[in-house]
Protein backbone atom coordinates (compact mmCIF):
# COMPACT_ATOMS: atom_id res chain seq x y z
CA UNK A 1 0.00 0.00 0.00
CA UNK A 2 1.54 3.12 -1.02
CA UNK A 3 1.49 7.02 0.69
CA UNK A 4 -0.71 9.36 -0.35
CA UNK A 5 1.40 11.29 -3.42
CA UNK A 6 0.05 15.09 -1.31
CA UNK A 7 1.41 13.77 2.04
CA UNK A 8 4.99 12.21 1.18
CA UNK A 9 6.57 15.45 2.79
CA UNK A 10 4.11 15.56 5.97
CA UNK A 11 5.09 11.84 6.31
CA UNK A 12 8.80 13.15 6.40
CA UNK A 13 8.73 16.10 8.27
CA UNK A 14 6.56 13.39 10.82
CA UNK A 15 9.47 11.33 10.82
CA UNK A 16 11.62 14.09 11.19
CA UNK A 17 9.75 15.82 14.36
CA UNK A 18 9.03 19.22 12.28
CA UNK A 19 5.59 19.76 12.36
CA UNK A 20 4.18 22.69 13.94
CA UNK A 21 1.30 21.71 16.37
CA UNK A 22 -1.27 21.88 14.01
CA UNK A 23 0.04 20.53 11.57
CA UNK A 24 1.01 17.51 13.72
CA UNK A 25 -2.95 17.12 14.82
CA UNK A 26 -3.53 17.22 11.64
CA UNK A 27 -1.21 14.57 10.44
CA UNK A 28 -2.00 12.16 13.21
CA UNK A 29 -5.66 12.52 12.32
CA UNK A 30 -4.29 11.45 8.59
CA UNK A 31 -1.92 8.54 10.11
CA UNK A 32 -4.99 7.15 11.81
CA UNK A 33 -7.16 6.96 8.72
CA UNK A 34 -4.68 6.10 6.02
CA UNK A 35 -2.69 2.54 6.39
CA UNK A 36 -0.21 3.60 3.06
CA UNK A 37 0.84 6.71 4.82
CA UNK A 38 0.92 5.06 8.14
CA UNK A 39 2.70 2.27 6.75
CA UNK A 40 5.68 4.23 4.92
CA UNK A 41 6.10 6.77 8.43
CA UNK A 42 6.86 3.69 10.63
CA UNK A 43 9.02 1.93 7.64
CA UNK A 44 10.99 5.67 7.37
CA UNK A 45 11.10 5.23 11.57
CA UNK A 46 12.97 1.99 11.15
CA UNK A 47 15.20 3.42 8.54
CA UNK A 48 16.44 6.79 10.21
CA UNK A 49 16.88 4.39 13.41
CA UNK A 50 18.72 1.41 11.43
CA UNK A 51 20.80 4.09 9.92
CA UNK A 52 21.92 5.95 13.18
CA UNK A 53 22.76 2.37 14.66
CA UNK A 54 24.97 1.45 11.91
CA UNK A 55 26.72 4.54 12.49
CA UNK A 56 28.27 4.80 15.97
CA UNK A 57 30.68 6.88 16.70
CA UNK A 58 33.50 6.09 19.32
CA UNK A 59 33.78 8.24 22.18
CA UNK A 60 36.73 10.65 22.36
CA UNK A 61 39.23 9.19 24.77
CA UNK A 62 40.71 11.76 27.15
CA UNK A 63 44.13 11.15 25.87
CA UNK A 64 42.60 12.72 22.54
CA UNK A 65 40.44 15.20 24.54
CA UNK A 66 44.07 16.65 26.41
CA UNK A 67 46.00 16.74 22.65
CA UNK A 68 43.08 18.48 21.23
CA UNK A 69 42.55 21.02 24.02
CA UNK A 70 46.04 21.70 24.52
CA UNK A 71 46.81 22.32 20.75
CA UNK A 72 43.70 24.80 20.86
CA UNK A 73 45.17 26.60 23.72
CA UNK A 74 48.94 26.63 22.13
CA UNK A 75 47.85 28.21 19.34
CA UNK A 76 45.38 30.98 20.59
CA UNK A 77 48.03 31.77 22.97
CA UNK A 78 51.32 31.70 19.88
CA UNK A 79 48.40 34.10 18.51
CA UNK A 80 48.19 36.48 21.39
CA UNK A 81 51.72 36.56 21.84
CA UNK A 82 52.62 37.46 18.33
CA UNK A 83 52.33 41.54 17.57
CA UNK A 84 50.77 42.99 14.58
CA UNK A 85 53.07 43.08 11.47
CA UNK A 86 53.41 46.50 11.70
CA UNK A 87 54.60 46.34 15.47
CA UNK A 88 57.02 43.49 14.50
CA UNK A 89 58.20 45.90 11.52
CA UNK A 90 58.41 48.76 13.88
CA UNK A 91 59.83 46.99 16.64
CA UNK A 92 62.89 45.69 14.61
CA UNK A 93 64.39 48.35 12.08
CA UNK A 94 67.08 45.72 11.14
CA UNK A 95 64.26 44.06 9.32
CA UNK A 96 63.63 46.35 7.24
CA UNK A 97 67.82 47.22 5.81
CA UNK A 98 66.64 44.15 2.89
CA UNK A 99 63.62 46.10 1.76
CA UNK A 100 65.32 49.41 1.87
CA UNK A 101 68.56 48.05 -0.06
CA UNK A 102 66.10 46.39 -3.00
CA UNK A 103 64.82 49.69 -3.50
CA UNK A 104 67.37 51.41 -3.63
CA UNK A 105 68.72 48.85 -6.25
CA UNK A 106 65.58 49.32 -8.45
CA UNK A 107 65.54 53.00 -8.31
CA UNK A 108 69.44 53.15 -9.01
CA UNK A 109 69.13 50.55 -12.14
CA UNK A 110 65.51 52.30 -13.34
CA UNK A 111 67.19 55.42 -12.89
CA UNK A 112 70.72 54.80 -15.56
CA UNK A 113 69.03 52.18 -17.64
CA UNK A 114 65.27 53.35 -17.87
CA UNK A 115 63.57 54.82 -20.61
CA UNK A 116 65.11 58.44 -21.17
CA UNK A 117 68.25 56.77 -20.23
CA UNK A 118 70.03 58.52 -23.99
CA UNK A 119 68.35 61.33 -23.47
CA UNK A 120 69.44 61.73 -19.81
CA UNK A 121 73.17 60.84 -20.91
CA UNK A 122 73.96 63.19 -23.83
CA UNK A 123 76.16 65.78 -23.47
CA UNK A 124 74.93 68.86 -21.87
CA UNK A 125 74.48 72.09 -24.17
CA UNK A 126 77.08 74.62 -23.28
CA UNK A 127 76.84 76.77 -26.40
CA UNK A 128 75.14 80.14 -26.13
CA UNK A 129 72.10 81.78 -28.77
CA UNK A 130 75.39 83.98 -30.97
CA UNK A 131 77.00 80.73 -31.19
CA UNK A 132 74.32 78.68 -32.28
CA UNK A 133 73.57 81.17 -35.09
CA UNK A 134 76.98 81.14 -36.47
CA UNK A 135 77.10 77.13 -36.53
CA UNK A 136 73.24 77.77 -38.26
CA UNK A 137 75.17 79.91 -40.77
CA UNK A 138 78.26 78.08 -41.61
CA UNK A 139 75.88 75.29 -41.89
CA UNK A 140 73.93 76.92 -44.67
CA UNK A 141 77.39 77.62 -46.69
CA UNK A 142 78.27 74.05 -45.79
CA UNK A 143 75.17 72.39 -47.49
CA UNK A 144 74.81 74.58 -50.51
CA UNK A 145 78.96 74.56 -51.35
CA UNK A 146 78.40 72.53 -54.61
CA UNK A 147 75.61 75.44 -55.83
CA UNK A 148 78.34 77.94 -54.33
CA UNK A 149 81.09 76.32 -56.73
CA UNK A 150 78.55 76.33 -59.81
CA UNK A 151 78.18 79.92 -59.11
CA UNK A 152 81.95 80.93 -58.96
CA UNK A 153 82.56 78.79 -62.58
CA UNK A 154 79.20 80.95 -64.08
CA UNK A 155 81.08 84.17 -62.49
CA UNK A 156 84.33 83.31 -64.44
CA UNK A 157 82.26 82.38 -67.67
CA UNK A 158 80.75 85.75 -67.57
CA UNK A 159 83.89 87.41 -67.32
CA UNK A 160 85.10 85.64 -70.20
CA UNK A 161 82.27 86.95 -72.43
CA UNK A 162 82.39 90.14 -71.29
CA UNK A 163 86.45 90.20 -72.26
CA UNK A 164 85.72 89.13 -75.49
CA UNK A 165 82.78 91.91 -75.56
CA UNK A 166 85.08 94.65 -74.86
CA UNK A 167 87.71 93.44 -77.45
CA UNK B 1 22.41 36.71 22.64
CA UNK B 2 24.56 38.99 23.66
CA UNK B 3 28.93 38.20 23.70
CA UNK B 4 29.05 42.05 26.20
CA UNK B 5 26.87 40.39 28.45
CA UNK B 6 29.18 37.65 29.05
CA UNK B 7 32.10 39.97 29.82
CA UNK B 8 29.75 42.21 32.42
CA UNK B 9 27.76 39.77 34.13
CA UNK B 10 29.25 38.11 37.26
CA UNK B 11 29.60 34.52 37.64
CA UNK B 12 28.48 31.95 39.40
CA UNK B 13 31.21 30.35 40.53
CA UNK B 14 34.94 30.49 39.43
CA UNK B 15 35.67 26.98 39.94
CA UNK B 16 33.19 24.97 37.85
CA UNK B 17 32.05 26.64 34.05
CA UNK B 18 29.95 23.44 33.35
CA UNK B 19 26.65 24.79 34.34
CA UNK B 20 27.27 28.48 32.50
CA UNK B 21 26.02 29.20 29.25
CA UNK B 22 27.25 29.61 26.22
CA UNK B 23 27.14 33.31 26.07
CA UNK B 24 28.93 33.65 28.85
CA UNK B 25 31.18 31.47 27.95
CA UNK B 26 32.00 33.18 24.95
CA UNK B 27 31.94 36.91 26.29
CA UNK B 28 35.38 35.65 28.85
CA UNK B 29 36.75 33.55 25.64
CA UNK B 30 36.83 36.92 23.82
CA UNK B 31 38.53 38.18 26.62
CA UNK B 32 41.39 35.78 26.28
CA UNK B 33 39.76 33.57 29.26
CA UNK B 34 41.71 30.58 29.24
CA UNK B 35 38.97 28.43 31.56
CA UNK B 36 36.29 29.80 29.40
CA UNK B 37 37.94 28.18 25.80
CA UNK B 38 38.75 25.19 27.82
CA UNK B 39 35.03 24.95 28.88
CA UNK B 40 33.57 25.35 25.17
CA UNK B 41 35.88 23.11 23.55
CA UNK B 42 35.10 20.18 26.39
CA UNK B 43 31.70 21.18 25.86
CA UNK B 44 31.98 20.56 21.94
CA UNK B 45 34.52 18.19 21.42
CA UNK B 46 32.58 15.36 21.20
CA UNK B 47 30.16 16.96 18.63
CA UNK B 48 32.30 18.02 16.73
CA UNK B 49 34.40 14.88 16.61
CA UNK B 50 31.23 12.96 15.62
CA UNK B 51 30.37 14.98 13.14
CA UNK B 52 33.89 15.15 11.68
CA UNK B 53 34.01 11.49 11.88
CA UNK B 54 30.74 10.77 9.80
CA UNK B 55 32.15 13.53 7.15
CA UNK B 56 35.41 11.78 7.22
CA UNK B 57 33.79 8.13 6.52
CA UNK B 58 34.82 6.78 9.70
CA UNK B 59 38.64 7.95 9.79
CA UNK B 60 39.52 8.82 13.27
CA UNK B 61 42.50 10.38 12.56
CA UNK B 62 40.76 12.81 9.78
CA UNK B 63 37.91 13.21 12.45
CA UNK B 64 40.53 14.50 15.09
CA UNK B 65 42.15 16.39 12.62
CA UNK B 66 39.07 18.30 11.48
CA UNK B 67 37.71 18.90 15.13
CA UNK B 68 40.94 20.45 16.06
CA UNK B 69 40.98 22.56 13.37
CA UNK B 70 37.42 24.03 13.20
CA UNK B 71 38.09 24.65 16.96
CA UNK B 72 41.57 26.80 16.24
CA UNK B 73 39.18 28.41 13.32
CA UNK B 74 36.69 28.87 15.90
CA UNK B 75 39.06 30.55 18.49
CA UNK B 76 41.32 32.34 16.06
CA UNK B 77 37.86 34.57 14.70
CA UNK B 78 36.28 34.30 18.05
CA UNK B 79 36.30 38.33 18.52
CA UNK B 80 34.54 38.75 14.47
CA UNK B 81 31.87 36.52 16.42
CA UNK B 82 29.12 38.72 17.21
CA UNK B 83 25.79 37.06 18.79
CA UNK B 84 23.70 37.22 15.82
CA UNK B 85 22.82 33.09 16.64
CA UNK B 86 24.14 30.63 19.06
CA UNK B 87 27.73 29.60 19.43
CA UNK B 88 26.26 26.35 19.12
CA UNK B 89 25.10 27.48 15.04
CA UNK B 90 28.20 29.44 14.43
CA UNK B 91 30.49 26.45 15.50
CA UNK B 92 29.10 24.07 13.55
CA UNK B 93 29.55 26.34 10.59
CA UNK B 94 32.54 26.99 10.94
CA UNK B 95 33.20 22.96 11.60
CA UNK B 96 30.75 21.84 8.07
CA UNK B 97 33.50 24.35 6.64
CA UNK B 98 36.09 22.54 7.80
CA UNK B 99 34.72 19.40 6.96
CA UNK B 100 34.27 20.47 3.23
CA UNK B 101 37.80 21.75 2.72
CA UNK B 102 39.44 18.75 4.30
CA UNK B 103 37.08 16.60 1.91
CA UNK B 104 37.62 18.48 -1.37
CA UNK B 105 41.50 18.99 0.08
CA UNK B 106 41.73 14.85 -0.30
CA UNK B 107 39.09 14.72 -3.35
CA UNK B 108 42.54 16.94 -5.30
CA UNK B 109 45.03 14.52 -3.47
CA UNK B 110 43.32 11.38 -4.72
CA UNK B 111 42.53 12.86 -8.30
CA UNK B 112 46.16 13.76 -8.63
CA UNK B 113 47.98 10.58 -6.92
CA UNK B 114 45.57 8.00 -6.78
CA UNK B 115 43.55 7.82 -10.16
CA UNK B 116 43.16 3.99 -9.55
CA UNK B 117 41.43 4.62 -6.13
CA UNK B 118 38.73 7.34 -7.16
CA UNK B 119 37.83 4.68 -10.24
CA UNK B 120 36.64 2.33 -7.53
CA UNK B 121 34.46 4.91 -5.16
CA UNK B 122 33.05 7.99 -7.73
CA UNK B 123 32.03 5.64 -10.40
CA UNK B 124 31.76 8.80 -12.80
CA UNK B 125 29.16 10.59 -9.92
CA UNK B 126 28.95 14.68 -10.10
CA UNK B 127 28.70 15.57 -6.86
CA UNK B 128 25.24 17.71 -7.11
CA UNK B 129 23.87 14.43 -9.01
CA UNK B 130 21.19 12.32 -7.71
CA UNK B 131 22.19 8.84 -7.34
CA UNK B 132 20.93 6.82 -9.05
CA UNK B 133 19.26 3.71 -6.64
CA UNK B 134 19.32 1.24 -9.44
CA UNK B 135 22.93 1.56 -9.82
CA UNK B 136 23.26 0.66 -6.50
CA UNK B 137 20.98 -1.75 -6.06
CA UNK B 138 21.29 -5.36 -4.49
CA UNK B 139 19.65 -7.82 -2.72
CA UNK B 140 20.00 -6.93 0.93
CA UNK B 141 18.03 -9.85 1.76
CA UNK B 142 20.98 -11.95 2.40
CA UNK B 143 23.51 -9.79 3.61
CA UNK B 144 24.49 -9.73 7.32
CA UNK B 145 24.23 -6.86 9.54
CA UNK B 146 27.83 -6.18 9.26
CA UNK B 147 27.66 -5.72 5.63
CA UNK B 148 24.42 -3.49 6.17
CA UNK B 149 26.06 -1.44 8.01
CA UNK B 150 28.96 -1.26 5.49
CA UNK B 151 26.28 -0.57 2.52
CA UNK B 152 24.57 2.22 4.64
CA UNK B 153 28.21 3.49 5.34
CA UNK B 154 28.80 3.36 1.36
CA UNK B 155 24.98 4.90 0.47
CA UNK B 156 26.00 7.84 2.77
CA UNK B 157 29.26 8.43 1.08
CA UNK B 158 27.61 8.14 -2.46
CA UNK B 159 24.99 10.89 -1.61
CA UNK B 160 25.63 14.59 -3.48
CA UNK B 161 27.57 16.65 -0.28
CA UNK B 162 24.81 18.93 0.43
CA UNK B 163 22.13 16.31 1.03
CA UNK B 164 24.43 14.42 2.92
CA UNK B 165 25.26 17.26 5.12
CA UNK B 166 21.80 17.86 5.92
CA UNK B 167 20.98 14.05 6.25
CA UNK B 168 23.54 13.33 8.70
CA UNK B 169 23.35 16.96 11.02
CA UNK B 170 19.54 15.96 11.06
CA UNK B 171 19.42 11.87 11.30
CA UNK B 172 22.43 11.91 12.91
CA UNK B 173 22.61 15.18 15.24
CA UNK B 174 18.92 15.83 15.56
CA UNK B 175 19.84 19.58 14.47
CA UNK B 176 16.13 21.34 13.96
CA UNK B 177 15.60 21.98 9.76
CA UNK B 178 16.08 26.19 10.80
CA UNK B 179 19.63 25.49 12.71
CA UNK B 180 20.78 23.41 9.66
CA UNK B 181 19.78 26.14 7.46
CA UNK B 182 21.93 28.78 9.29
CA UNK B 183 24.93 26.15 9.78
CA UNK B 184 24.68 25.48 5.93
CA UNK B 185 23.72 29.22 5.05
CA UNK B 186 21.44 28.48 2.90
CA UNK B 187 17.20 28.51 3.32
CA UNK B 188 15.47 26.14 5.12
CA UNK B 189 13.25 25.06 1.85
CA UNK B 190 16.31 24.51 0.42
CA UNK B 191 17.28 22.18 3.27
CA UNK B 192 13.88 20.41 3.39
CA UNK B 193 14.73 19.95 -0.72
CA UNK B 194 18.46 17.98 0.22
CA UNK B 195 16.92 15.98 3.82
CA UNK B 196 14.06 14.95 1.63
CA UNK B 197 15.82 13.77 -1.66
CA UNK B 198 18.46 12.04 0.30
CA UNK B 199 15.59 10.01 2.54
CA UNK B 200 14.03 9.09 -0.43
CA UNK B 201 17.20 7.66 -2.04
CA UNK B 202 17.94 5.94 1.27
CA UNK B 203 14.17 4.54 1.45
CA UNK B 204 14.78 3.39 -2.00
CA UNK B 205 18.12 1.82 -1.77
CA UNK B 206 16.90 -0.35 1.49
CA UNK B 207 13.74 -1.27 0.44
CA UNK B 208 14.41 -4.64 0.00
CA UNK B 209 16.44 -4.79 3.51
CA UNK B 210 12.57 -2.91 5.02
CA UNK B 211 10.76 -5.35 2.80
CA UNK B 212 12.77 -8.16 4.25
Amino acid sequence: MKPCPDRQDTVLLAVYEELNPEEQQNWEQHKAACPGCRTEYEALLRLVGRIRESLPVPELSGQKTSAILWSVKRELRKKREKPAWWKEWLGRPSRLVPALATASVVLITFGLFGPNFTEKTSPPQTVTDVENEVVIKDLDVLTNLDFLEDLDTLQELLNVLDHNETT
Amino acid sequence: MNPQSGRTSDLESEHSLSGVNDAVLVGRAQTHDQRAVEELVLRYQQKAYAFAYHFADGNVQDAEDLAQEAFLRAFQNLEKFRGDSSFYTWFYRILVNVCLDGRRRRGRWQRIFLPWQRESTDKGLSPEERPDPEAHERSLKAISEKELNRDIQRSLESLPEKQRMAFQLKALHGMSIQEIARVMGTAEGTVKSHLFRATRFLREKFKDWEEG
